[in-house]
């Protein structure tokens, strides 16, 4: 997947739990869990939002971007 | 549970005890209109059946009015299913699937069992439609129509659940 979130890094950084963030941000544990594996097929601006004024963070601090390597897709 | 997806369970609910009642008032004309063959004046229950021997108008209710009460009962269940805020899962559009086919085969009974039975009895054929027959076979195909529609609701739903 060529879109890397990086939520696990950040909240390490921040020394903040998952619990915390979860509760301030409004989604259940086991979502916010789902998004840190980047199991989830989106995000919304809103949750992001809310992700980066707990973090104090920007959306590129969590989400990334790493270009699949050549000929990759044509392996599986 | 939202307060919209609240009206809806409630809204869900006072139409299964609508629906309930229905079959239950349907049960009991049906019976005693097969029960009480000639009530004796203008008030009571009767079968007509387009002129059918009496021996055959009361099985050809008993089978439509059972796939009437078959049909409500598929609709109660499917509105249970909307009540407890499952009205986009698998087992809702097959109740309401149901639903629609029973009350296509019900109206069907109406409109071809007849013809068929005065067929046997007297080798003549006619066949009559009435406006409400057809409407309400186009209000069946319509639900096929929403049974659809309900499938096409539910992959959305699964995927607005996958977005946090």
């Amino acid at each position: 997947m060529a879109i890397i979130v990086r939520l696990d890094v950040m909240l390490a950084l921040r020394k903040v739990r998952s619990k915390a963030l979860a509760q301030h941000i409004g989604i259940t544990e086991s979502n916010l869990s789902l998004l840190k594996a980047g199991r989830v097929r989106g995000i919304r601006f809103e949750t992001l939002n809310a992700i980066c004024d707990y973090l104090a963070c920007q959306p590129g601090d969590i989400l990334t971007f790493e270009p699949d390597p050549p000929g990759g897709e044509t392996d599986g | 549970m939202t307060r919209q997806a609240t009206h809806i369970a409630h809204f869900a609910r006072r139409l299964r005890f609508t629906v309930w009642t229905l079959g239950l008032l349907l049960t009991l004309v049906t019976v005693a209109a097969m029960l009480i063959p000639f009530p004796g004046g203008p008030n009571g229950a009767y079968l007509t059946y387009d002129g059918l021997p009496r021996a055959w108008a009361a099985p050809v209710a008993a089978v439509s009015i059972g796939l009437i009460l078959a049909g409500l009962f598929e609709l109660g269940r499917m509105l249970r299913l909307v009540e407890a805020d499952a009205a986009f899962s698998p087992r809702a559009t097959r109740h309401l699937k149901h639903f629609a086919a029973l009350l296509m085969a019900a109206i069907l009974a109406e409109v071809l069992v007849p013809p068929i039975v005065r067929m046997a009895l007297h080798s003549v054929l006619t066949l009559s439609l009435d406006s409400n027959d057809a409407l309400l076979l186009l209000v069946s195909l319509v639900f096929f129509l929403i049974s659809r529609l309900l499938d096409a609701a539910a992959a959305y739903q699964e995927d607005s659940r996958s977005i946090v």
